[in-house]
């Protein structure tokens, strides 16, 4: 019977709706949580993984040797490298061509641990939405300007000590008549 | 003093080594002798009994080495290995320049003994003068019928050529002696098949030193029973001929019964040490031996003796050290050699030398670390015994020996930058100050 | 499991094995499925033991031993997983590595580095080697091979397998220690076979290909399993191609696997961009206004079945006639000769086999009943004896070449080489080096001298006995027949004496087993047919075909002229080679097919373009095939061919013969089609797609299965596979190879003394003395190591390595005419008062005997093949076009045009 009445009362005065209320006034006094996307931007963690872009060295030269391991390591076949001798430069081996496709990138992040040069860098960059699908296909030089933009200063290229890359090496290698692949076609 | 045998023409006044005057000397006596009395099969008997062991290193007892070549066999070569490179050791030159008529003489009586019909000479390629000696000599024999066809009426043919090397250590190795006189590169065979079986031209050959050869005809002149009772009976009888050089007062070839001590060769013999500075170590037999110290002076000199204190007699080259010599730089500076001279057919050997060179210089320059004196026994450890021949266990054994006896010496190097000689200078960078050429040699 | 001769028990690893006396430690250990690491050991060498990393703790042996040259004994207890056999596996390893450079992502054997592999199997995570590494000096080296020697380990595999194998020494070490480096003499560019053995068997990086350097990762790559389209010898290739790019990366081959066992020559290994080569035909093409257009293929191949059907229906089916490429595979040269004999209904099929293969298959088969090789491989390198007749072997037939080096090499084998050539060190290796008593021959005079050394068999007695038992009718024949011939006049032809030929004669009679080999110096030139059947007589006699291991082998230059002409692409024989003339074995045939064939023998190649030109042949439809390019103008094969209403050519390249052609189809590659090769022993192997075709074209068996449709009498078949079944059920009673006992006692029994007195009567003279040029020098055209046919010319490597053909002739003669390496020459001939001539460059080579010269005949542009006689065998219609006699003098005019050209060439 009481129990009854106590509803009555209840549903007279709308208490529920009082009790509801209060949540809702009490979060007028609380600091909002949304983000105002895109006039407020989010701060990504260090270790984000966005868009994947190709590094230089300190000098500008390609990190890339153009190995394609990030291409075996990807699980989703995103990655086509075609490499090449460096014109001029015997045994110097870098990637003549380097596509990524983004579209079908799962961000895994195995291209970035495969490389053994450290050349390929995840950059913070999520805005990739775009109209045309094919933008999707990232060049080289696309790719080599995203890590010019995001990660500007990278050290100088190691001293291989004992190495047919290091700089020494290659040097005694162009001061004689050495055609290279691409001289042979020409 | 003892009697002496090889060398016993040597300071006789006006002796040239001509065939005339060796000759004079009882020369070829013993070649007559044995045409005479002696199948090849007792000859063989009576260098066992004699129990000549070979001069070249190794000692291994020579009519044995002779009786391993197999029961049935078309053509065997000898060869006389002349190619006397490791340093410190110059008694075949000295054979060889005074006496060459004996050297040929020991020859024929081998080829005789093991019937080979063909003998090589291979010579030191440094050996020029030493090869225009024993070339005369040679033709000397020829021309008065020791050597070529019917040997004194004998029916026995030996046709000796003399074949210079191109100046490499391990042409004294036997097979890599053999791959230079078929015309190869002159890199050791793996062993087995032995030389015994498989030597020069896939065929039996004998190779022994010239000192070995070279006391052949007095075994046969004076019989087996009186040169196993001189020198250091039963085990290491005859004379010996040691080459003592370094900081001592004489330097020079020492022929002596096997079995005196270190301490009579340097001290009595070589009139003791030069500018009367203490004796700080001696290499007992030739660059490939283990270093000894002044606690190993009264071992005696034979074979087993110094075996048993931890070296060995080698090829008889003494080099005695005072203490003005730091032992990190002598082990650095075999390893040079050694180094230099490395073949390259096997990888511990090729790789080791390099890497024990580097260390030691790094060491030397007081830029080691206390960890190196663990790594290099354990380097030395994984080259020794695990090459094709015996250049990586003499490699090892000057970084071995001398880390053992004068380890302080190179933790001084290391902690304190000390060196009796002044080189643990300060830092510079090792890969550029030390550089190891690869061109040009 | 066989049965061991004299079988050795051992323990590896607890586990006890019984192998065969004599084998090495570490193979024991390979047949009981345990890997004893190693690098420096190979299948293919003798064991070097320098690596030292299979050390093995062998029980009762202080050291540790290496397994790779240690031969088994009974009951040694060998342990490979000890820990002291561990850490001298590790320490090895540490050694190795210490110097070795960390490029393996730029390193194109990476991937499928052995140094790798054993690297992550048996050494520790770290190096404990910290100095400086050794960085040898960069040097040049080849443009076909890289050389990075801060790679090399010095396993000296390549300079052992260029030794051992190959015979050609092109490689060694320099310097000792670790600054050893693998070099050529006086470090000059590499100039060798460029077999590409030093790449193939280098375990790490320091020789690659630099011809695909960097376009590949080895696990990037398709693998096919495939046969050579190139010889032949038949080598089984690894074609490794990208499949998105549908192109041919690289080539390679295993050493356990096929005739070759992993050896390649340089065509196998470098001559593969043929395949992908940029002239490839594309779709079909049809003459229109005198213009070739490209046209579908449906409508293409009902052009072809409508215009053969009309010439039939006008001028019966005997005007036309087809030549198949002995390049094509076996299931095409059946389907072929099946089209024109059953579906156009022609007897006229022929095969590029008649230029010289058909002299030896005609002789053989009367003798043997097949005219395959009667010894094979395995037979040769086991041969006590071994004779090289008509033949550079080398230049013709580089695998099988091997095999004789091995005999020679491995084996201690006695080598004859009978030709015109004399000892030389050159880059290319040598037989005749390999050879005691070498029979240097006037050029020329082979068949003279394999008529003397059948004298000289007869004469003194060294007839195989049983066979002077058995046929008694016929050495008697022989023995009367060979008094025809007199000592002074073989002397005087062959330039030999005959006690240098009765000493060849009677080591070849008194080998336990001995094998004779011949080339086309003997089939391809003039009087070839009767040679070869002397030759046989002289296997007869010696015992060659009854004594086991022993044979008489013919050698063949295209990969299936073995084949084409087992398959019935010959108008003598039906498939199996059963005479055309032979009732019964046509009916049963005829049962098979359930079909009429024609009954008549057809007209061979020769007889084709005779009567095109005679206006008797309307429609030539070429296979694979270009009479223009490689016959003589002198042969009248240009107005036989202009004379034709309708000339098709099936060919994956558009040749100067499909510029002339009504019709052009285009053909699929060896790597582009599935079948089987027959190479020279006989051996039918599988040819497997590698590739997609280029652009439209189609594999032959396809287009035939088309024509047939389109001339209504379907030869339907789903796959190559289905034509195998086919053929492999019709074939089913025909002998596999082994001699047929009944076919020879036939022969012996049935050859006339006229016949065997006509062989021996010495004819008008040797070919020096014969030929109609008047010059003073003999001229062959002949093979070269670089190129096979016209194939080669298209691949563009073997191209680079031999652009031009070049006169080779003996120094003394170049000294004669002022000649140096490379100066223009100028032949000519005189024939009658019409005077031919051509201008080339020449080189001089030590083996060329004087008064020989020879020319590659894969480069017609020269003009040298112009020169040269031309005749046919009376008996089997071979063309012959090799040789001829010429005058050669220095074109000085020409010489400076030489230089420019070979300036401008390296400045390409």
């Amino acid at each position: 019977m009481a129990s009854r009445i106590t509803r009555l009362l209840k549903t007279i005065f709308l208490v529920e709706i009082l009790r509801g209320l209060t949540l809702t006034f009490r979060h007028l006094f609380v600091r909002s949580i949304t983000r105002q996307y895109p006039h407020e931007r989010p701060d990504v963690a260090k270790r984000f993984r966005g868009v994947m872009s190709l590094l230089r060295y300190q000098d500008g030269g390609e990190k890339c040797v153009g190995c394609g391991l990030c291409e075996v390591a990807c699980p989703s076949n995103v990655i086509k490298v075609v490499s090449a001798e460096r014109e001029g430069t015997p045994l110097k081996r870098y990637a003549r061509e380097y596509w990524f496709d983004l579209s079908r990138c799962v961000f895994c992040g195995f291209c970035v641990e495969a490389c053994p040069v450290d050349a390929l860098a995840m950059t913070p960059n999520y805005e990739y939405a775009t109209t045309n699908k094919r933008d999707l296909l990232l060049s080289k030089e696309t790719m080599l300007a995203l890590g010019d933009q995001y990660f500007p200063n990278q050290p100088p290229k190691p001293a291989y000590i004992g190495s047919c890359e290091s700089e020494m090496y290659l040097l005694s290698a162009k001061q004689q008549h050495y055609p290279t692949k691409s001289d042979d076609q020409g | 003093m003892a009697e002496v045998v090889l060398f016993r023409n040597r300071d006789l006044p006006g002796y040239t080594g001509s065939l005339a005057d060796y000759e004079r000397q009882e020369g070829y006596a013993a070649l007559r002798l044995m045409f005479k009395q002696y199948p090849p099969a007792e000859l063989i008997e009576l260098v066992k009994r004699a129990n000549l062991r070979g001069r070249g290193g190794a000692g291994f007892p020579t009519g044995m080495k002779w009786s391993f070549l197999p029961k049935e066999r078309t053509v065997t070569y000898l060869c006389c290995n002349a190619d006397e490179s490791e340093p410190g050791t110059f008694k075949d030159r000295e054979l060889m320049t005074v006496d060459p008529h004996q050297m040929i003489e020991g020859i024929v009586i081998a080829s005789y003994a093991i019937g080979a019909h063909a003998a090589y000479i291979y010579m030191r390629g440094e050996f020029a003068s030493e090869a225009v000696i024993v070339a005369r000599a040679v033709q000397e024999a020829y021309k008065a019928g020791y050597l070529g066809k019917n040997i004194l009426g004998s029916g026995f043919d030996l046709e000796l050529t003399l074949h210079r090397g191109a100046g490499a250590y391990i042409c004294g190795e036997e097979t890599a002696l053999l791959e230079s006189i078929e015309g190869k590169r002159g890199l050791p065979r793996s062993k087995p098949p032995f030389p015994a079986t498989h030597g020069l031209y896939g065929k039996p050959t004998v190779i022994n030193n010239v000192e070995t050869l070279a006391s052949l005809p007095h075994i046969l002149r004076r019989g087996a029973e009186w040169y196993a009772s001189i020198g250091s009976p039963p085990k290491s009888p005859g004379t010996r001929i040691f080459s003592v050089s370094g900081h001592v007062k004489r330097p020079g070839n020492y022929e002596v019964p096997m079995g005196i001590t270190f301490r009579q060769l340097i001290f009595d013999l070589a009139g003791g040490m030069k500018s009367d500075r203490p004796l700080k170590a001696f290499i007992p037999g030739g660059a490939s031996a283990s270093f000894f110290t002044p606690d190993h002076l009264d071992v005696k000199m034979d074979f087993d003796e110094v075996a048993k204190a931890g070296s060995m007699l080698g090829s008889g080259g003494v080099t005695v050290m005072d203490d003005s010599v730091c032992m990190v730089w002598a082990a650095a500076n075999l390893l040079r050699f050694f180094h230099h001279e490395s073949c390259g057919k096997c990888t511990p050997c090729r790789e080791g030398s390099n890497w024990l060179l580097r260390v030691l210089r790094r060491i030397e320059h007081g830029q080691g670390r206390l960890t190196d004196l663990d790594l290099l026994p354990q380097v030395c450890g994984n080259i020794a015994g695990r090459t094709v021949c015996a250049f990586g266990d003499a490699e090892t054994a000057p970084v071995v020996s001398t880390l053992r006896h004068f380890r302080a010496e190179y933790e001084a190097h290391i902690t304190r930058k000390e060196c009796v000689m002044g080189h643990a200078r300060p830092p510079v960078d090792a890969a550029t100050a030390h550089p190891i050429s690869f061109a040009g040699h | 499991m066989t049965t061991l001769k004299s079988p050795v028990t051992l323990t590896i690893d607890g586990k006890s094995i019984t192998v065969e006396k004599g084998t090495y430690v570490i193979d024991a250990a390979r047949q009981a499925g345990i890997h004893i690491p190693y690098f420096c050991s190979h299948v293919k060498l003798a064991p070097d033991a320098n690596c030292r990393m299979c050390l093995v703790e062998v029980e009762k042996m202080p050291k540790l031993q290496t397994s790779c040259n240690l031969p088994v004994a009974e009951g040694m207890v060998v342990r490979s997983t000890s820990e002291k056999a561990e850490q001298a596996h590790k320490s090895v390893m540490d050694f190795i590595l210490a110097n070795h450079p960390l490029d393996c992502p730029m390193c194109d054997q990476g991937g499928e580095c052995e140094l790798q592999d054993r690297t992550h199997a048996y050494s520790d995570n770290y190096s404990h080697y910290t100095e400086a590494k050794r960085l040898p000096e960069k040097r040049y080296f080849s443009p076909y091979i890289e050389r990075e020697m801060s790679r090399c380990i010095t396993c000296m595999r390549c300079v052992r397998y260029c030794d051992e194998v190959l015979d050609v020494k092109a490689i060694a070490a320099v310097n000792r220690g670790d600054r050893v480096e693998i070099s050529t003499f006086m470090d000059r560019e590499l100039d060798c076979e460029f077999c590409g053995g030093c790449v193939q068997i280098c375990p790490v990086g320091a020789f690659t290909n630099r011809v695909a350097l960097y376009d590949y990762r080895p696990w990037q790559l398709k693998k096919t399993e495939t046969v050579c389209a190139y010889c032949a010898d038949g080598c089984t290739l690894t074609l490794e191609s990208k499949v998105s790019e549908n192109q041919i990366v690289r080539v390679t081959s295993d050493w356990e696997k096929g005739r070759n066992l992993g050896d390649l020559c340089a065509k196998g290994f470098f001559g593969y961009h043929m395949i992908n080569s940029p002239e490839r035909v594309a779709a079909p093409m049809i003459r229109q206004d005198g213009r070739l257009v490209e046209w579908p293929w449906i409508e293409a191949i009902e052009a072809a079945a409508q215009r053969l059907s009309e010439i039939k229906r006008r001028y019966g089916a005997e005007a036309i006639g087809g030549v198949i490429s002995a390049r094509c595979t076996n299931e095409e040269a059946y389907l072929f000769q099946k089209l024109l004999r059953l579906a156009i209904g022609t007897p006229h099929v022929d095969s590029s086999a008649r230029d010289g293969h058909l002299n030896s298959v005609r002789a053989l088969t009367r003798v043997a009943g097949h005219g395959r090789m009667t010894a094979p491989y395995e037979a040769i390198e086991a041969a006590r004896v071994v004779m090289v007749i008509g033949a550079d072997l080398t230049e013709t037939n580089p695998i099988t070449a091997l095999k004789v080096k091995a005999a020679v090499r491995k084996h201690g084998a006695n080598l004859i080489t009978v030709g015109p050539y004399l000892k030389e060190i050159g880059p290319i290796s040598n037989l005749v080096n390999l050879s005691q008593a070498p029979l240097t021959v006037t050029p020329g005079s082979e068949s003279m001298v394999v008529r003397a050394l059948v004298k000289a068999v007869v004469e003194e007695r060294l007839i195989e006995p049983s066979v002077a038992a058995q046929a008694q009718t016929y050495v008697a024949r022989v023995e009367a027949a060979v008094t025809q011939l007199p000592w002074p006049v073989a002397e005087a032809r062959t330039g030999l004496s005959a006690d240098a030929i009765k000493a060849a004669a009677r080591s070849l009679s008194g080998a336990e087993r001995a094998v004779v080999l011949f080339g086309p110096e003997l089939t391809r030139q003039a009087g070839g047919y009767d040679a070869v059947c002397a030759l046989a007589d002289l296997a007869i006699l010696t015992g060659l075909y009854s004594k086991p291991g022993s044979g008489l082998n013919p050698l063949c230059e295209e990969n299936n002229e073995m084949g084409v002409v087992e398959m019935g692409a010959a108008p003598e024989f039906l498939p199996g080679l059963i005479d055309v003339r032979n009732e019964a074995a046509r009916l049963r045939l005829r049962e098979a097919w359930k079909e009429e064939l024609p009954s008549a023998t057809g007209w061979s190649l020769t007889q084709m373009l005779e009567e095109a030109r005679q206006g008797r042949l309307k429609a030539l439809y070429l296979v694979g095939e270009d009479p223009l390019g490689s016959l003589p103008a002198s042969s009248g094969v240009r107005q036989a061919l202009q004379s034709l209403e309708l000339l098709i050519c099936q060919d994956p390249f558009l040749t100067e013969t499909g510029r002339l052609a009504h019709l052009v189809l285009p053909a699929a590659g060896f790597a582009e089609k599935e079948g089987t090769f027959t190479n020279h022993e006989g051996r039918v192997q599988r040819v497997r797609r590698a590739l997609e075709p280029v652009g439209e074209a189609l594999p032959d068996w396809d287009i035939f299965g088309q024509l047939a449709a389109g001339l209504g009498h379907p030869l339907d078949y789903a796959s190559a596979g289905e034509i195998t079944d086919e053929i492999r059920r019709v074939l089913s009673d025909r002998p596999d190879g082994r001699i047929d006992g009944a076919v020879m006692a036939q022969y012996l029994a049935d050859l006339t003394a006229e016949e065997l007195e006509a062989r021996y009567r010495p004819g008008p003279g040797a070919a020096s003395e014969r030929g109609r040029g008047g010059g003073s020098m003999t001229l062959v055209i002949s093979q070269s190591l670089f190129h096979s046919g016209k194939l080669s010319r298209r691949a563009s490597e073997l191209m680079r390595i031999e652009p031009e053909g070049r006169l080779q002739l003996n120094p003394s003669d170049a000294e004669r005419l002022g000649v140096e390496d490379g100066d223009m020459v100028r032949l000519r001939t005189m024939d009658g008062s019409a005077s031919r001539e051509a201008v080339v460059p020449a080189v001089r080579r030590a083996k060329i005997a004087p008064g020989f010269c020879r020319f590659p005949g894969h480069f017609p542009e020269a003009g040298v093949k112009e020169l040269v006689d031309w005749s046919v065998d009376p008996v089997t219609q071979t063309p012959y076009f090799r040789s001829g006699r010429v005058m050669i003098e220095k074109a000085v005019g020409a010489a400076a045009t030489a230089s420019v050209q070979a300036a401008a060439r390296e400045g390409v």
